[in-house]
């Protein structure tokens, strides 16, 4: 009696945990297929349609570069004359800690917003029409997509060694090639030579633009094998708070310095990326204005059928 | 040889007085020039205001229910485990069943996070709820481990009396083994609920990390320890010290919840 | 009728047979006291009167053994028959509760529910065990802070409360100091009025004082079953004499 009361839960438990793995990947698939739900007892076929659902905000953490350029290309910040500066981004933003973590949240939510780097755009997210002109590389190099901003690096004092000779061939024309294919904007090629001098140096700021700082990285060391480069990704203040620590030899920030950064720090422009406003594939909308996205992430606007 | 016991001793109480001269010598004064009230009390978090705001009373509020949560979940399972391990089970189930739990104790926070992204916040979306469930399963192995020694201490003795008065095998697991083994359960959740309070990687995943008071649990909240973690990186001078201050705060609580268990487990025994 | 009759009982556990071919008697309102060398089986069959050796993996039991004449090994509830049979073991192992709570815990468990019930049952047991005097103004303390010989009547108490027909004990008084010892015998010879009692016990001149039937065990075999007065006095078997006698123990 008693084994067979083991067999019976132990089956059960099989069962949910098939019926709650189902649901999960119908969830990111947003399924409406009616045949694959036969087997996995429990799980339902349909999601609800988006329009009807509540908006659900996904923005970055305080310290995001990402976070503070959209803020001021959006006007969700408020600057007075007196100096007060107030974000008034909706305090029921489901806060992301990195880039990777609001593809995930808004690829699984059929009700989500959010908002990511250009060059780490992907298949599992929608980008939205900003005033009608779609989220490209070549629209931001136009100027018709407006919201983009700088990649900068930044060094305390000026760089040396390996740190400079980096700089120099990230700014290169090899250099600014591998931003072109990595989907993010160049700037003007200058000349550079590297000197293969030898060393170690650490890189460390913004989840933004770690992607494109990896496959440089990867393209330097084929022309200087004797430099070893560390990658630390953390966000743009985090790096520019450890460059002016001493705790790495190169920022990444996806927003221009502050006042109290520019300061201490020199900083370089290394490309242009944009910010696409990303919503669930399932998401009939695809094209908002500058407005609608503000009154969205200021908690104006709640439900997508208001949009 | 007593000296290098003795040292090794020392090195513990040591590392704890750094650790409060740290923790307090930097929070603090930060404490002090913020005011003590606006902080503990203060509705509202925005450091890159200006001027900015340190109120962390949503973060205390999101800490509580979180554990609160988990406790109400983890607490009730992991000691039927344990009772189940210790007094149930055949010896041929416990031989997969015991590393099986053990396993789930070794896996890492971030794997938790993912799995809690995969599985809870499609359903519950990121709220007190999927974070109280995947604290729950994540605190569930250390309890049911201590409990499960705790039950497995308790003299046998204790149980052949228990049947010699006619009680059934539940009735004396339940109403005689459990309660004689009282003390080691209660460290058993005490651990359990430290670790809830003290997981951030997983937490921060899963639970929205909004800096409000929540109105029901299926919003999102923010953490004492995920507040620390999102922020640290680039803190300066007041902020930085506000969340040295907020880690004074989990220390403190920690204390009292403590000081309230052992208080607890003194006047049952 | 005979309280306990036990026909053709042997036990093994596992492949070792620690019982063989055991037949005897046990009638009402006697003491009846099992005798015998370390290892000789009396324990082993103080234990399988209240089915107790079930919790042994690897026992194994034929014969039959009968309470009031109905098999116990056959429909009986095992949780009935503990009831009927109450036992009180070697080193006393009173829970870790209250003095209230250990003596209620029987009746609890057999359904008495009302307070004023209980509070009945625990003065009576404590009181038929000599001990309600001591205990009456701590019955709200733990049970642990009694001294040895305290405990032990405790259990008697607590195994008195359940009402039970036959009072097994299993060496009683082993660990305790003769004071106690004497205390609890008293207690037995008041007891054995309204109850069975069968016990083990490995002092042969407590056997003497209060028993009236004795058996004598060796090597998993009953030798002798009689009379006390006779066993001691004037054993048929050369054995039984010889333990008797100390020439061997």
């Amino acid at each position: 009696m008693r084994k067979i009361g083991y067999i019976m839960a132990a089956v059960l438990l099989t069962l949910a945990l098939l019926a709650g793995c189902g649901q999960g990947t119908q969830g990111t698939q947003g399924g409406q297929s009616s045949q694959s739900s036969q087997a996995t007892p429990g799980s339902s076929t349909a999601t609800p349609e988006p329009e009807a659902q509540p908006i659900t905000v996904v923005s970055r953490e305080d310290g995001s570069g990402t976070r503070g350029a959209f803020i001021e290309l959006f006007g969700i910040e408020q600057k007075e004359a007196d100096g007060t500066r107030k974000d008034l981004t909706t305090k029921e933003a489901v806060i992301a800690n990195q880039t990777e973590v609001v593809l995930v949240s808004v690829a699984g939510d059929a009700g989500c917003i959010g908002y990511v780097s250009l060059g780490s755009l992907n298949d599992s997210v929608k980008a939205v029409d900003i005033d009608g002109a779609a989220a490209t590389t070549d629209n931001v190099k136009s100027g018709m997509y407006s919201v983009s901003r700088p990649f900068i690096i930044a060094t305390k004092g000026d760089p040396s060694g390996v740190a400079a000779d980096f700089i120099g061939y990230i700014l290169s024309a090899e250099g600014q090639a591998v931003v072109q294919s990595s989907h993010y904007i160049p700037l003007e090629a200058a000349e550079w030579q590297s000197g293969q001098p030898s060393g170690k140096i650490t890189v460390a700021g913004s989840s933004s633009v770690t992607p494109l700082m990896e496959k440089l990285t990867e393209a330097y060391a084929v022309v200087n094998p004797n430099a070893v480069i560390e990658i630390q990704m953390s966000d743009s203040s985090a790096g520019l708070t450890a460059a002016i620590d001493g705790a790495c030899d190169i920022a990444m920030s996806s927003r221009d310095l502050k006042e109290t950064e520019a300061a201490e720090l020199t900083p370089v422009k290394i490309a242009i990326d944009g910010i696409a406003v990303v919503v669930n594939k399932d998401n009939p909308v695809s094209n908002l204005t500058k407005d609608q996205v503000k009154a969205i992430f200021t908690g104006e606007t709640l439900q997508w059928s208001d949009v | 040889m007593r000296a290098v016991f003795f040292l090794a001793a020392l090195a513990s109480v040591l590392a704890v007085l750094l650790i409060c001269l740290f923790l307090f010598g930097n929070g603090v004064p930060a404490l002090l020039k913020i005011g003590i009230f606006k902080f503990l009390a203060g509705q509202e978090w925005a450091p890159s205001d200006v001027p900015p705001l340190f109120g962390i009373l949503p973060m205390i509020a999101g800490s509580l229910y979180v554990t609160a949560c988990a406790l109400i979940l983890g607490v009730p399972v992991g000691i039927l485990t344990a009772v189940f391990l210790a007094r149930v089970c055949p010896p041929r189930l416990y031989r997969f069943l015991k590393p099986g739990v053990d396993l789930l104790a070794g896996i890492p926070s971030v794997v938790y996070g993912f799995f809690g992204m995969a599985a809870l916040v499609p359903h519950f979306h990121s709220s007190i709820l999927s974070a109280g469930i995947l604290l729950g399963v994540m605190i569930l192995p250390t309890m049911a481990g201590i409990a499960e020694s705790a039950l497995r201490a308790v003299p046998e003795h204790y149980y052949e009396g228990a049947l010699a008065l006619g009680a059934g095998h539940y009735r004396a697991v339940f109403r005689v083994i459990l309660p004689a083994a009282r003390s080691g359960v209660l460290a058993a959740v005490v651990l359990g609920m430290g670790r809830a309070v003290g997981e951030t990687m997983a937490v921060i995943m899963v639970a929205g990390n909004q800096a409000r008071m929540p109105n029901s649990i299926f919003q999102g909240v923010r953490t004492l320890t995920a507040n620390i973690v999102m922020e640290m990186g680039y803190a300066a001078e007041l902020h930085r010290g506000a969340l040295i201050a907020t880690g004074v705060v989990l220390f403190v609580f920690i204390l009292l919840v403590n000081l309230c268990l052992s208080a607890l487990n003194r006047r049952i025994t | 009728m005979n309280v306990f009759d036990i026909t053709d009982l042997n036990l093994w556990y596992g492949k070792f047979q620690a019982l063989q071919n055991i037949n005897m008697s046990a009638s009402e309102a006697e003491i009846t006291a099992l005798i015998g060398p370390s290892g000789c089986g009396k324990s082993t069959l103080l234990k399988t009167l209240n089915r107790m050796n079930d919790l042994v993996p690897g026992c194994r039991v034929t014969g039959s053994v009968c309470l009031s004449g109905m098999d116990i090994y056959g429909n009986l509830n095992v949780n009935d028959l503990r009831k009927r049979v109450g036992m009180v073991f070697q080193k006393p192992n009173p829970f870790p509760m209250s003095v209230y709570d250990n003596i209620a815990f029987g009746p609890r468990t057999h359904g008495v529910k009302s307070r004023y019930a209980l509070d009945e049952a625990v003065e009576n047991s404590l009181k038929a065990a000599a001990i309600w005097d001591e205990v009456k103004d701590r019955l709200r303390k733990s049970a642990l802070g009694l001294s040895g010989g305290q405990q032990q009547r405790l259990c008697i108490a607590r195994a008195l409360a359940v009402k039970p027909e036959v009072l097994l004990l299993d060496e009683p008084t082993s660990a305790l100091d003769p004071i106690s010892t004497g205390k609890i015998e008293e207690l037995l010879l008041e007891l054995k009025n309204d109850y069975s009692i069968i016990i083990v016990t490995h002092n042969m001149q407590q056997a003497t004082r209060i028993s009236d039937q004795t058996a004598f065990f060796l090597l998993g075999e009953m030798i002798e079953y009689d009379s006390t007065e006779k066993i001691f006095s004037m054993p048929q078997d050369k054995r039984t004499e010889d333990y008797v006698t100390g020439r061997f123990g």
